[in-house]
């Protein structure tokens, strides 16, 4: 009997070490859990020899880890990975530039400017407010339009944002509100922000999913993490602020030196199909091929700003800096 | 040749284990320590990352907060937990079984779920918000709360093993000279408890400090130093700083550490092995009542925690939406379905049982074989180094070590490494249960073996394994539960292909889909707990059958 239970055991030990086959790619992202079923799909319909492992982490875990790795490469390739990653990555050498089939589809502000790029862009997203309705109307309040509008003093405690230190998102709003207000405007503006806020996260769509369940009444978030939540009834409801919205990308990029090369500039060639555009559209709404942008987010492409990724680059550690030393208490 | 071959085995082995040891344990502390003298761009920058430490900004208040909470969580906790295990051994109340086990509860799940529990319970559209009198749960009290949560069932542990070993006789004799019930506490219980009330001082700080769920999910606007490990490593990607602030974690489990050992000490010198009777407790109605009191409360508040995510779990969308059914139990619309229980599974299952192998064979070696040579001693002292390190920074330091191509093993992104790496977070207790147990058995059996020629490898399978069934069996469950539970370390190494149960409920906690992560949470307990379940009635079978 014991040594049938061991045996046992054992054999579920050997199950688990079973080896890796040569048919995997190993693909780093940062696509939320319930979207990358289908993009697998349409991946693995367009290459049925390969299969997919996606490698899921929040942003700050994903561009760790690839740095990390630099000496030895994990990953065959990034997928929807955001745009401030990018550059850090860029400048570390991570990404082997590749020029992907349809490049000249693709936005021209949606892809690395270099010839051969490093990097080409799926779809974008923008900052937005998710505001619960129900706790809004709860405490008779007007709904907010304006990023001004958040540092009335009737707002206190009812916020929940991104933290700029730990979330890209959060970088995202700090560094929009900088080139929108100038800099000292900026801070003054965070200053009365904090104010009223009652949780930073260290992820970006947690303020959403806060303001979901009504821990809060309004989350600086986005529009693109909003999607699942209204699915199930959630009063949720997305401005966009009048001043105008940062906004990412998510793009895709070869791994230098990593184990399945051909296989993964196959996928950067789809990453620029009509197929994904389409499902990148359904939730993201902004796409690199313009021809797919949805009609509904109009209003928030609209207000993107003009965005400076590489000067936010080379600034971050100078303003997270600053973001410390005014407001870590 | 045989008798040489007989001397020279034990010898052998424990080098072969004291081998394994190295890259596990102490040169990923190495790398650690050497990564704390780079910055960014990993150029040699001496101690400026320490000198720094103080002046980056954030740091020195996140020292501060961190200290403060720890510190009150602790003595709420010890508090907490004394009256607890005093009213499961010392007291005629009603249901001390039921006590016990319940106060256990927060063991079985993922250390995110008290911090779940307490905004459902606590939060803005928690039932007993008006409980915390208007005040905040999202920042200090949320932390304190959810420490004291996590905490408690450790120092609750310890407590009980400490007063159950009281000697019985003093308080007859104390009885006889007609001291009272409170007399008998001050001068008989207190004293006789303080080195488990110090281990479960020192326990429950060092699992408070390096605790990343419970301020993760509660902390607010609040900066404490696991939350800021976390952000300056994957939020600013400065590696040298965090190996500064694992440092830093890493100094107070030292000096903790060092006590511990001599507390052990001291507690086996005192402690006697026999349990009390309930009838032998003497009928005191004031003690009861103040100690059920407590007792009860304490026990129905972790029972609401854990029992509020349960409930949640099977809800459409709360606090909206309370329709009763099981969509968020099927896992349909999430990326990697039921594949990461399963990996948890095979995880426990294999840092279990490889786990439970090597420390028994371990402890065995140490403290049978050759006792006294230098050699056990070195490998008893490395054994005792991993409980002083908070998950985070054991996962950090495994980065360090084996992410490099010239790493000493082709391990990195596997899942073997996450096997080690468990094994390694929990392995000091489980190697000081497997030695406790071997040093409780008669030293005459091996002498008996040698005597009447038996290879010691018989000796070992045939009477040292089977008398000591029951602690493996406790120990290969210690590992399975925490394997199973575990998120600090994990959370750095868990990736695609091992993504894991307890780093999904934390994945999918940051997205808002609670009511999937509550479930998580709830797949976790029923296992956990099932085998728990199986353990005692194992037990209980044992006892009748005497």
């Amino acid at each position: 009997m014991m040594k049938k239970v061991l045996f046992t055991i054992l054999g579920i030990c050997c199950f688990a070490f079973n080896a890796y086959a040569d048919n995997k790619i190993t693909v780093y992202t940062v696509i939320e859990l319930d979207r990358l079923p289908k993009y697998k799909k349409i991946l693995e319909e367009k290459l049925p020899e390969y299969e997919i492992i996606w490698v899921r982490e929040s942003t700050g875990i994903i561009t760790a880890k690839l740095l990390a790795e630099a000496k030895n490469p994990q990953a065959d390739l990034v997928f929807g990975v955001t745009g401030s990653s990018l550059l850090i990555l860029e400048e570390h050498g991570i990404f082997e530039p590749y020029t992907p089939k349809g490049i000249e589809k693709i936005s021209s502000n949606m892809r690395d400017a270099d010839d051969v790029p490093s990097w080409i862009g799926m779809y974008a997203w923008t900052s937005g407010f998710c505001v619960n309705t129900v706790e809004l109307e709860k405490h008779g309040l007007a709904m907010p339009t304006s990023w001004q509008d958040l540092t009335k003093p009737e707002y206190k405690d009812l916020i929940a944002m991104p933290d700029p230190a730990s979330s890209g998102t959060g970088y995202m709003n700090l560094n929009a509100w900088i080139q929108m207000f100038g800099e000292e405007n900026a801070w003054e503006y965070a200053e009365g922000l904090l104010e009223n806020t009652k949780f930073l996260t260290h992820s970006g769509s947690a303020p959403c999913s806060m303001a979901a369940q009504g821990e809060v009444a309004i989350g600086i978030s986005s529009a693109f993490f909003v999607e699942h939540l209204l699915k199930r009834k959630a009063p949720i409801k997305i401005v966009v602020p009048s001043e105008g919205v940062g906004w990412e990308i998510g793009a895709v990029a070869l791994i230098k030196g990593s184990p399945q090369q051909e296989a993964a500039k196959k996928i950067i060639d789809i990453a620029s199909s009509d197929e994904i555009a389409k499902l990148s559209a359904s939730f993201a709404g902004i796409t690199a091929r313009p021809e797919f942008i949805r009609a509904d987010i109009q209003e928030s492409a609209d207000k993107m700003i003009d965005n400076n990724f590489e000067w936010a680059a080379k600034n971050r550690d100078r303003f997270l800096k600053e973001w410390k030393e005014r407001f870590a208490k | 040749m045989r008798q040489l071959l007989r001397k020279i085995l034990p010898h052998m082995l424990l080098i072969i284990l004291l081998s394994v040891l190295y890259p596990a344990i102490i040169r990923p502390l190495y790398e650690l320590i050497q990564r704390s003298l780079y910055d960014k761009d990993e150029v040699y920058i001496g101690l400026l990352n320490f000198i720094n430490f103080f002046d980056t900004p954030g740091l020195s208040a996140a020292v501060k907060n961190s200290f403060f909470v720890t510190t009150l969580s602790t003595i709420i906790t010890v508090i907490l937990a004394f009256f607890l295990a005093y009213s499961v051994t010392h007291t005629r109340i009603w249901g001390k079984k039921i006590i016990s086990s319940l106060v256990m509860l927060p063991l079985f799940a993922p250390s995110l779920l008290p911090g779940i529990g307490l905004v459902y319970l606590f939060g803005t559209q928690g039932f007993f918000k008006f409980l915390l009198g208007g005040h905040e749960l999202y920042g200090p009290l949320g932390i304190i709360l959810g420490l004291v949560i996590f905490a408690l069932p450790h120092a609750t542990l310890l407590l009980i093993t400490s007063l159950r070993g009281i000697n019985q006789q003093l308080y007859q004799a104390a009885s006889a000279l007609g001291a009272g019930e409170l007399r008998k506490f001050i001068t008989i219980t207190i004293p006789n408890a303080r080195y488990g009330i110090i281990s479960a001082i020192f326990v429950s700080f060092t699992l408070s400090l390096g605790n990343f769920g419970v301020p993760k999910v509660l902390g607010g606007t609040y900066y404490v130093l696991a939350t800021e490990l976390y952000a300056q490593v994957i939020g600013q990607l400065n590696f040298g700083v965090g190996a500064v602030i694992s440092l830093f974690l890493l100094l107070p489990t030292c000096i903790t550490l060092l006590l511990n050992i001599w507390v052990r000490k001291a507690q086996d010198r005192l402690s006697a092995k026999k349990t009390v009777s309930h009838s032998e407790i003497r009928f005191s109605p004031l003690r009861d009542a103040v100690c059920a009191l407590i007792a009860y409360s304490v026990t129905i508040c972790l029972v609401a925690v854990v029992g509020v995510v349960v409930l949640a779990s099977f809800m459409g969308f709360w606090p909206y939406d309370y329709s009763f059914g099981l969509t968020n139990y099927s896992f349909e619309d999430m990326a990697f379905g039921f594949s990461p229980l399963i990996n948890s599974m095979k995880l426990a299952v294999s840092v279990a049982f490889f786990g439970t192998a090597f420390m028994f064979v371990g402890a065995y070696l140490s403290e049978r074989m050759y006792p006294s040579a230098l050699l056990s001693k070195i490998y008893r002292s490395i054994m005792l180094i991993p409980l002083g390190i908070p998950g985070m920074v054991l996962g950090l330091a495994y980065i360090f070590a084996f992410n490099r191509p010239e790493a000493m093993l082709p391990l990195y992104g596997t899942f073997i490494l996450l096997v080690i790496n468990t094994i390694v977070h929990f392995s000091t207790v489980a190697h000081l249960t497997c030695s406790d147990s071997l040093s409780h058995l008669d030293r005459n059996y091996e002498h008996v073996g040698r005597t009447l020629n038996v290879s010691p490898i018989v000796t070992f399978f045939k009477v040292i394994v089977p008398s000591c069934k029951m602690t493996l069996f406790d120990v290969f469950l210690y590992l399975f539960i925490n394997a199973m539970t575990t998120l600090s370390a994990v959370v750095f190494l868990s990736a695609g292909d091992s993504m894991l149960a307890s780093v999904m409920v934390m994945n999918v906690y940051n997205t808002g889909s609670l009511g999937y992560a509550a479930a998580m949470c709830s797949y976790i307990m029923l296992i956990t707990g099932f085998l728990t379940c199986v353990r005692v009635m194992i037990r209980e079978n044992k006892k009748g059958s005497i």
